[in-house]
């Protein structure tokens, strides 16, 4: 099927990030004991989740890149 | 200015190499008696401990993050994963022909880990170590971001594909 010139647009656009970052995204959730919880992943696709208990625990779950050493093509 | 990149320190890898003798046990990137430790965003490219040319690249507390839970100097990665397990270090080969060093995902609960602003980045480094480096860093890995905890788990999940990957076959 021959694509449209919306869709060739449609196409060209993927992967574009329009403001150049892209934005955090958040759950919010209750735990199993009603406790609320904000989940916030970053751009860097690391995880802070934020407890709403007495000591405002906050966890966090960083996801480095592999640190990559790549030879020269000969 | 922050530090901006992660890295292999030449002289230890060299070392490797060459079988060079140190005192504490040669250097084996397998061994879950090195550490883990964290850095704050304050030091820079290519000074003190972010030389990755130096050849002497001995650890320090440096800029250090530690705190409730995690103890000056880091964690010994037999202890560093979740349940006070080991993470069991590995180097093999990963993506066809490259040496992938990997180890399980690392998992401290109960930590509070602020000064400094938190954990920017960690090294991991030969910790019983004492001559001809002192307690030589490996690898610094950079987190772009600083990340405290506060009572709770400082985790990182490594990639799929290892802490570092050297690529030998062009």
């Amino acid at each position: 099927m021959a694509e449209t010139p919306i869709d060739l647009d449609k196409m060209r656009s993927i992967g574009v990030l329009g403001h150049g970052r892209t934005k955090n995204r958040v759950r919010e959730y209750r735990r199993p004991d009603g406790i609320r919880v904000k989940e916030t992943t970053d751009e860097n696709n690391a995880t802070v989740t934020e407890h709403a208990t007495k000591d405002d625990r906050v966890d966090v779950m960083i996801r480095p890149q592999t640190v990559t050493m790549k030879a020269g093509v000969n | 200015m922050a530090i901006t990149k992660s890295g292999i320190y030449i002289q230890p890898f060299k070392d490797l190499m060459i079988q060079t003798s140190y005192t504490g046990g040669n250097l084996d990137f397998t061994l879950d008696t090195y550490k883990i430790s964290l850095w704050d965003n304050t030091m820079a490219d290519g000074s003190g401990l972010m030389d990755f040319s130096s050849t002497s690249p001995a650890w320090a507390n440096t800029n250090e993050v530690a705190g409730t839970g995690w103890s000056t100097g880091g964690v010994l990665l037999s202890a560093a994963a979740s349940g006070s397990s080991s993470t069991s270090p590995t180097l093999a080969e990963g993506t066809t022909g490259s040496i992938r060093y990997d180890m399980g995902d690392i998992s401290v609960a109960s930590t509070t880990l602020s000064t400094g602003g938190g954990p920017y980045g960690c090294f991991i480094y030969a910790d019983p170590v004492s001559s001809p480096i002192a307690k030589p860093i490996l690898v610094a890995v950079n987190f772009l971001a600083a990340y405290p905890t506060n009572n709770g788990t400082f985790g990182i999940t490594w990639s799929g594909t290892g802490v570092f990957e050297i690529d030998l076959t062009p």
